[in-house]
This record gives structure tokens, sequence and C-alpha cells, in this order.
């Protein structure tokens, strides 16, 4: 009903607007500001009221239009948003009523406001045609239809302009929105008497006072600025650089005595001790482990006890070099399980460091108490796993059998490492072959090959050259195997298989020649080998119900040739060798698509006695056999059927 | 009297035979030449079954409010702000940060931010900056057709060429990369849902290098793109980083569900078949209308 007094109240007005005219209006002599507003709305009775949109926002369902946030629409075309400085014309802002008609001819454009109009009734054009100059405007409404009153009823914004009354209403109110993180959460490094299991905290007491232990750490530098902490049974190693200065107690020895005190046990911690909160002022023996201390070399692996009357534990410095400097360190904690640490050693290396920087090394280490210390790690178990190294062995030959035992410089595949660019390859510096890494390495060899005889034998040179090329790369040992899976067994010759060699070494070596030029006194190598490549071929196995186990099916390893022509110093009846040599790995998958094949259906051979069916079948005199004869007894028995159905 | 044709109907003829004959062994012939050809025509010609769609929407993304800023300096002495425990406890002394301020601004209020503005000033002292990471963690939210909710990154690093700045403004827009279709199931839309940082002990987890590297296992993240920088040099001891993120509109790949598989197939099929049933239609027409088999033609004008 009330749509269609609204439509008759359209068509009532027949007002043709929509198509806007402006005509200009004699100016006055004096300026005087009429808008069409006026006019507008004197020629045609001001509506009322818009039909607005209800938005409810609320959030407690109060949405009818008695509550406190139904705001009924009320004419406010007086607010003007850009207006923020009273008494003072605003700039570009042309609803400012402290702005003139002088001032607003300065204006570069109208701040818009943030409006709601309905352009279906008439008088929304106040809204969008601001009247800046001195002119009046009359608008000829020449268009179609528009609205000029309603009779609808007078309609309400929901929305929420309610102050909140309480704390707890605001609480709520913040829930799901932005926050910043309240810092309320409880410091995990309390002492806390629990069970000891794998990942609980460390405790050590320093200076009678209970602390977490951890050891330094670098983030985001590479200097010393945080303390790792140290969990029970969890292995850890960090390097981080100290400022070296006679001022850094972590240089000196005498800082990791200090704290070297460890609490065993949670629970075996004496609480009678206990004096104040964390203070223990008495230490049972057996409540807190106090370190052996061993003075080590720089691999932490010859050692030495550490006295009391050493004069060790603290750093001295000079203008140029510390020296008692801390180095590496490594803490070995024993333990029996549940029932906590039964001893601590500390390891530490002491060296002379320039005045400069020193990069520390951090060890912590977890062992069961009567684990051994040899004791290699497999590489998996059976399978290889990506990134462990790759199990080698030397092949002995008994009388009758194969036994395999290990090698002397590394039980792991391993190349010559970098070392400042040189190449070294012994028990220390060694870069083992990682399961599954592809693997390209350069580094510089030099050598000294010195003349034994009268005049220069070239070829010997040569060869001796490639000898030692060759020791660096540890191939000249034909006997070398690889062990199949990461757990293959030194007393099984199965789990090995040697390598695979394109040439060689022997034969390698023989194919070296020299050749020596009086003239420019030089000798020329052919055939020296420079480069090692060495391809591992592997697959992916099932092992019983355990899928995907990493095998080696084989390890090649072929040369990569060069002649060069070397100097020869006839002073000492030598040549110096500088070679770059270049190591590649290159691991190849072989697992094909695995599928799985069913063994040949179940047959039952039935024997019967010779003469089981001695009337019909006469097993002896039949050509083809028992198949033959038990389908000539079916058939007689189907015409003995046959007979008796007719 | 002029006649008109005011109706029409067809007469129906039925072609009868018996079950073992040629008329029904070539009319069951033709309908499954129309039947199986079909579907081997739309599934060789590609594109039957749907396996990737797509649709475009706004993401919900939202701050969490914990960040991570890491800069390192001429001196060895990092700058690090952040509001995780683990920062709080170990590297107070390194937090330089005076003001950090930012805005989540939805412009047509329709509930989703459009854009962020972020401040951050920290102190500098005589320090030159060497490099910066800023780490946002952000939640962001997908709804229509596929539901999706995850922990995600605003991640910005940036390396200074040893210059004194003071102010470093980046302008960005946020980017939903995904290595593979998204699934529409419920049961997965939460699978990534969970803080990437851990708000453990240990310095591993909030160490840039393993924040990435669990970060980019992910099959979505989120990444900023056309992103735009200013650098401003001066003699104020302090450094303003701003941050400008756009949040547009991103077209998500997903999985489509069996119904909506269907559809696309059944289309694509019925259209073919349509042809070669029509087809069939015509050779059957030829046989029968030449009488190339035997049959008996049941008519209605035969019968009395």
């Amino acid at each position: 009903m009330r749509s269609i007094e609204l439509l008759l109240s359209v068509l009532a007005v027949c007002c043709a607007k929509r198509l806007l005219k402006v005509d200009e209006i004699a100016p006055t002599d004096t300026p005087t500001v009429t808008t069409t507003d006026s006019n507008y709305t004197d020629e045609f009775n001001t509506t009322e009221f818009y039909a607005t949109t209800a938005a409810t926002t609320s959030l407690h369902n109060e949405s009818s239009p008695n509550n406190n946030n139904v705001d009924f629409d009320r004419e406010t075309s007086d607010y003007c948003t850009c207006d923020l400085q009273p008494d003072i014309c605003d700039v570009n802002c042309c609803c400012d009523s402290d702005c003139s008609v002088d001032d607003k001819e300065i204006f570069g454009y109208c701040e818009s406001e943030p409006r709601r109009y309905d352009t279906r009734y008439c008088d929304y054009m106040k809204y969008i045609y601001i009247n800046n100059t001195r002119f009046q405007w009359e608008i000829n409404q020449n268009g179609l239809f528009c609205v000029i009153k309603s009779n609808l009823p007078p309609s309400f914004v929901v929305q929420r302009k309610h102050p909140l009354k309480t704390f707890e209403e605001s609480e709520k109110e913040s829930i799901d929105r932005f926050s910043w993180p309240r810092h309320d959460r409880e410091d995990d490094g309390h002492f806390n008497r629990s069970k000891l299991v794998y990942g609980s905290p460390v405790w050590s007491v320093n200076r009678n006072k209970l602390r977490r232990f951890g050891v330094p750490n670098s983030f985001v530098t590479d200097g010393c600025i945080i303390v790792e902490n140290v969990n029970f049974l969890q292995d850890l190693h960090t390097s981080c650089t100290q400022v070296v200065s006679e001022n850094n107690p972590m240089l000196s020895l005498a800082y990791y005595l200090e704290q070297a005190k460890f609490v065993s046990g949670l629970n075996t911690l004496n609480p009678l001790s206990r004096s104040k909160e964390n203070v223990y002022e008495v230490c049972a023996k057996y409540d807190c482990l106090s370190p052996a201390i061993k003075i080590c070399d720089g691999s932490l692996e010859k050692c030495e006890d550490f006295h009391k009357n050493d004069t060790r534990t603290s750093v001295q410095c000079n203008s140029t070099v510390c020296i008692n400097a801390v180095r590496r360190l490594r803490y070995n904690f024993n333990h029996n399980g549940t029932k906590g640490l039964t001893d601590v050693s500390l390891s530490v290396n002491l060296g002379n460091i320039s005045r400069e920087s020193i990069t520390q090394d951090f060890h912590v280490k977890f062992s069961w108490k009567n684990a051994s210390m040899t004791t290699a790690s497999l590489s998996g178990n059976p399978g290889y796993l990506i990134g462990r190294p790759i199990l080698t062995a030397t092949l002995t030959r008994n009388s009758t059998n194969f036994t395999t035992i290990g090698k002397s410089i590394t039980n792991y595949l391993s190349i010559p490492s970098n070392i400042n660019g040189e190449c070294v390859m012994n028990s220390s510096h060694h870069t083992a072959i990682e399961f599954g890494f592809n693997l390209l390495t350069r580094c510089r060899f030099r050598k000294l090959i010195h003349n034994r005889r009268k005049s220069p034998n070239a070829t010997e040179m040569c060869r001796e050259l490639q000898n030692a090329t060759l020791e660096i790369w540890n191939l000249l040992d034909n006997g070398i195997v690889i062990g199949l899976f990461g757990n293959a067994n030194a007393g099984k010759s199965d789990d090995w298989e040697r390598i695979l060699y394109e040439e060689s070494p022997r034969i390698a070596c023989d194919r070296t020649r020299g050749a020596y030029r009086s003239k420019d006194s030089t000798i020329s190598c052919g055939n020296l080998i420079k480069g090692v490549r060495i391809g591992i071929f592997h697959s992916r196995i099932d092992v019983g119900t355990l899928v995907d186990q990493r095998k080696i099916l084989a390890v090649t390893v072929s040369f990569i040739y060069y002649n060069v022509s070397l100097g020869y110093s006839k002073a000492d009846n030598s040549v110096m060798a500088d070679v770059e040599l270049e190591t590649q790995v290159s691991f190849y998958d072989l697992t094909g698509e695995k599928t799985r094949k069913i063994v040949d259906p179940p047959s039952v051979d039935i024997k019967l006695p010779y003469d089981f069916f001695y009337p019909f079948v006469r097993i002896n005199n039949c050509s083809v056999g028992v198949t033959c004869d038990f389908f000539v007894l079916i058939f007689n028995v189907m015409l003995v059927l046959f007979a008796q159905v007719c | 009297m002029v006649l008109l044709s005011v109706y029409a109907k067809n007469l129906k003829i039925k072609y009868k035979s018996t079950l073992f004959s040629k008329a029904t062994f070539l009319v069951l012939l033709s309908e499954l030449f129309a039947i199986i050809f079909s579907f081997i025509i739309a599934y060789n010609t590609g594109g039957l079954w749907l396996k990737t769609a797509s649709f475009y929407e706004q993401p919900t993304v939202d701050l969490v409010g914990d960040y991570i800023l890491t800069a390192k300096t001429s001196n060895a002495t990092p700058i690090v702000c952040s509001t995780y425990l683990f920062y709080r406890q170990h590297l107070p002394h390194y937090d330089f940060c005076s003001i950090i301020k930012f805005r989540e601004i939805d412009y047509n209020y329709d509930g989703k931010n459009d854009e962020l503005t972020m401040e951050i000033n920290f102190n500098l002292y005589n320090y030159t900056l060497d490099s910066i990471n800023l780490v946002l963690p952000i939640k962001y939210q997908l709804k229509d057709p596929c539901t999706l909710k995850m922990q995600s990154f605003i991640i910005y690093q940036y390396n200074f060429q040893r210059e004194k700045v003071t102010e470093l403004i980046i302008y960005a827009s946020l980017e939903f990369v995904q290595s593979s279709p998204i699934s529409c199931r419920p049961k997965l839309s939460d699978i990534y849902n969970v803080p990437i940082i851990e708000n453990g002990p240990e310095s591993k987890n909030y160490a840039l290098e393993s924040i990435l590297e669990k970060y980019l296992q992910r099959n979505v993240t989120t990444h900023l793109k056309n992103v735009y920088t200013v650098v401003k040099t001066g003699i104020q001891k302090s450094f303003t980083l701003k941050l400008l993120v756009k949040y547009p509109k991103q077209q998500i790949y997903y999985r489509p569900g069996f119904w909506q598989i269907i559809k696309m197939a059944w289309i694509q099929y019925f259209a073919i078949y349509i042809i070669l049933s029509w087809l069939a239609r015509k050779i059957k027409d030829y046989i029968f209308h030449n009488r190339l088999v035997w049959y008996y033609a049941d008519s209605p004008l035969n019968k009395k």
C-alpha cells in the first residue's frame, strides 16, 4: 500500500530534473551568496527523511528501535567535515561557512564529504553541486522524475555508538581483535623437580645459585650474544666469535671452572641444602658433580689432566697476542637414564690468539655411562641415510676367506679437504662424501719432486708426481671396498663390494710418460691425473617389511688426465709441481618402478598307486602319462552315466 | 476452400527383429559406437576431467601482533626487536626499537583489510646499517568457495650499500603463492593454521634461516611482490622503516570436487555424443530403408 502511495506522489510531482541545466542570473552589485538550496527548498518543500537502509551491527542482538544503539536520522547538513579550524577558513573546504566568496576563489578543489544521499530524491543535488561563485544559481529541472516528498515512515540506522560502561565489557569486545601480545607468560627458567627425560633442563650450581646451564652461541651476527640452553640428552655444538680482551672473562678457563658444578638428578637434589630461593649453600657430592678438567690439543683427542696448581686458568694479553685463551671446549656428560648424570668431564683446548677476534667452539655430548667412546656410528640400519658418510674398509685375504678391517685414515669414503686452498687429506682434515649429495671440490696440490739420478729421468719424476697425486686421494690401494648398506658388518664379506675402476691406478701410473727438454730445461709429463670422477650407483630396495632402504650397487672411479710442462731446476735437481686437483662425485639413483610379482600358482601333484584305476587305466601302456589316464577315466565314467540315462 | 496445415504428427514405425539377428547386432553396434566413441574423442582431445579450477578472492589478512626485526650494523652489535619470549629473555639489550606503529586499513568497510601501513623506528647511534630483515606473522584466510585458514608471514629483506641510511620506504603487494592447487575439503582447511615460529627456548626456532626453511616447505605461502623501495640518507641517529603493503584480490587454484568434475565432463561428452548419435541414426536409417538386414516393420498404417 505504501509503495503505491509513494508512486502516486512521484507521478504527481512530475518534476523534471535529471538533465541539469544551470542558468546564470545577472550578478548583483554586491556579491551575495545564495545557494540553490534555499531556492530549491523554497520551491519544493524539503524532504523530511530519506528512505535509508537499516544496518544492524550490535553484538548484543539489541536491534529494537528503543535501544540506545538506534540513531534516528536528522538533518545533518549543518555539519561540515572539512571545517577543522573554528572561525578560520579551511582551504579547499567549500562547505566551511567561515570562507567568503573571495576566499573560495583561491581553492583548487573541494574536499569531498563522506555523506550518504539517495539519488532518487530531488534534493540530492545540494550535496553534489556546491556553488563557490558569487553568482546565484537556478537549476532547471528539465529531466525526468524525482521524489520530492515521500510518505514512508522515518528510517533509522542501527549502529554501535553506545559507550562501553565497564572494563570487563571492553575486554570482552577486544577478543578476536588485534591487540599487542601480552607478556604475561611464565618464565620457564624455574627449577622444577620432575622426572628427567629427553629435553629436560640441565642445571648447574654457580656461586651457590642454581642456574640453567648453557653455552655461548651466536645469533643474527657471529658474536657470542646469547646463551644456548643445554637440555638433557640433546647433543649441542655452538660456535661464535669473542672479542679478544683481557677483560673478556669468557676467554679464560677460570670462567668455566667457576660454573662447573652440575646437578646430577632433579630428584636427588637435597632440599635441605636449600636456604633461599634457588640458593644452595651446600651441594652434596652426589647432588652436584664437579667435572674432570682436561687440557687437550686442537682436536680435543689428546688430553692431559688439569692440576690445581696450573697457572693457565686466566688469559694474559700483550699488545699483539693473548695466551692461554679458551679456543675449544667440550662437556662430556655421562648419564644413567632417569637416574641422571653420573659424571662430567670438561675438555678444553687453550692456545695463543691474535688480538683481533677468536672463534670459540663449544660441544656438549651426552653418553650412556657404559658406552664406549670409540664406537663408530652407522650410516644407516640397514639402508643408507641421506647425508651420512659412506662406509669403506680395506680388504685383506686370508688363506680361505675374505675379512675386512677398518681403514687407518678414515672409515668413510673421503676426498681431500681444501684448507686455505691446499689439498689436505689426513685423519683430522678430510671431506667425507655424504650420501645423496653430488659434490665438486677443487684444491691446489704442490709437490717438490727430486731427481735421484745424474741426468734427469723425466718419466720417473712424472710417475713420482702421479703417485703422490693418487696418494692424496687415497686411491692407490686396490683393496678398498664399499659398504653396500649403512650397517655393513666388517665380518661379512657379502656386505662389501670393490670399487670399479675405469682404469686401475697402477695402469694409470704406468701410462704416465715424461720427457726432458734440455733446451729450455723443462720436463713434459703426459697422462698425469688432475681429477677423479666418482660415481655412486644406488637404489631404494625393500628389505623384509622395511621399504625404501638405500643400497649402494656400485662405486666407480675414473680419472681425468692432462699434460703439463714443468720447469726443471738444475740447481737442486728438482721440479715443483703445482696442480689444481678436482674431484667430482655423482650419485645415480637406479631405482626402477617396483612391481610385485606373484609366484606361480600352487600345483598339487597327486600320485595314486599305479593300480588305483586298474580295470580302466593301464598306466604302463599309456604314453602320455597320468593326465591322459585321468581323462580316459573321466570319459569312461561319463559314458557309463550317459548309458544309464538313455 | 483453402486447406491449411493446422496440425501434424509423426507415425512411429517399429522395426522388429529377433535377438540374435543382424539387425539387432547392427543397432547395438551403432549405439555402442555413439556411446564409447564419444568418450574416446572427449578424452583424447584433452581436458575431459577438470583437475584444476580457480577463483578470485580478496583474502582476509590480519596481523598477529608479533614481529621480528633484525638488523646488522657496521659494529658487531646487531639490532634485534621482537615480541617473542626468547628475544626478551636472551636479547633485551639489543632491542633499540623506539616506535612500532601500524594500521590495517579497510577502505570499503567490507570487513577485509585492504592495506597495511607500518612504521618502525629504532636508534642507530653511530652505526651504519648493513642489512635489515623483517618478519611479520599474519593470519591469512580465504572463504569462498574454498575455506583456507593459515598463519603466514610478511617477510622483507634488504641489504644496504654502506651509506648512512636513515629511512627505508617499501611499497609492495602481498601475493599468495601455491605449489599445487589447494584442497577444498573442510578437513584440510586448517592444516597450515599453526604458528611457524614455535615459542620455545631454543635459538634455532628463531634463526631466520630455520624460519625460512620451515616456511618454504609449505604448499601455500605469501610473498611480497611488486616491491619498490625508497632509501633516504641523512644525519639522523635513528632509522625509520616504512612499509606499505596492499592486499589485492588473488587468483587461487583449487582441486574441484567430484560433482564439478562430472558436470564439466558431461557437458563435453554430451556435445560429442549428440553428433555421433545423429551419425549413427543416419546409418541406421540407410540400412533399414534399403532393407540391408532382415526385419519386420510394425507400421500403424498396416493395422486395421
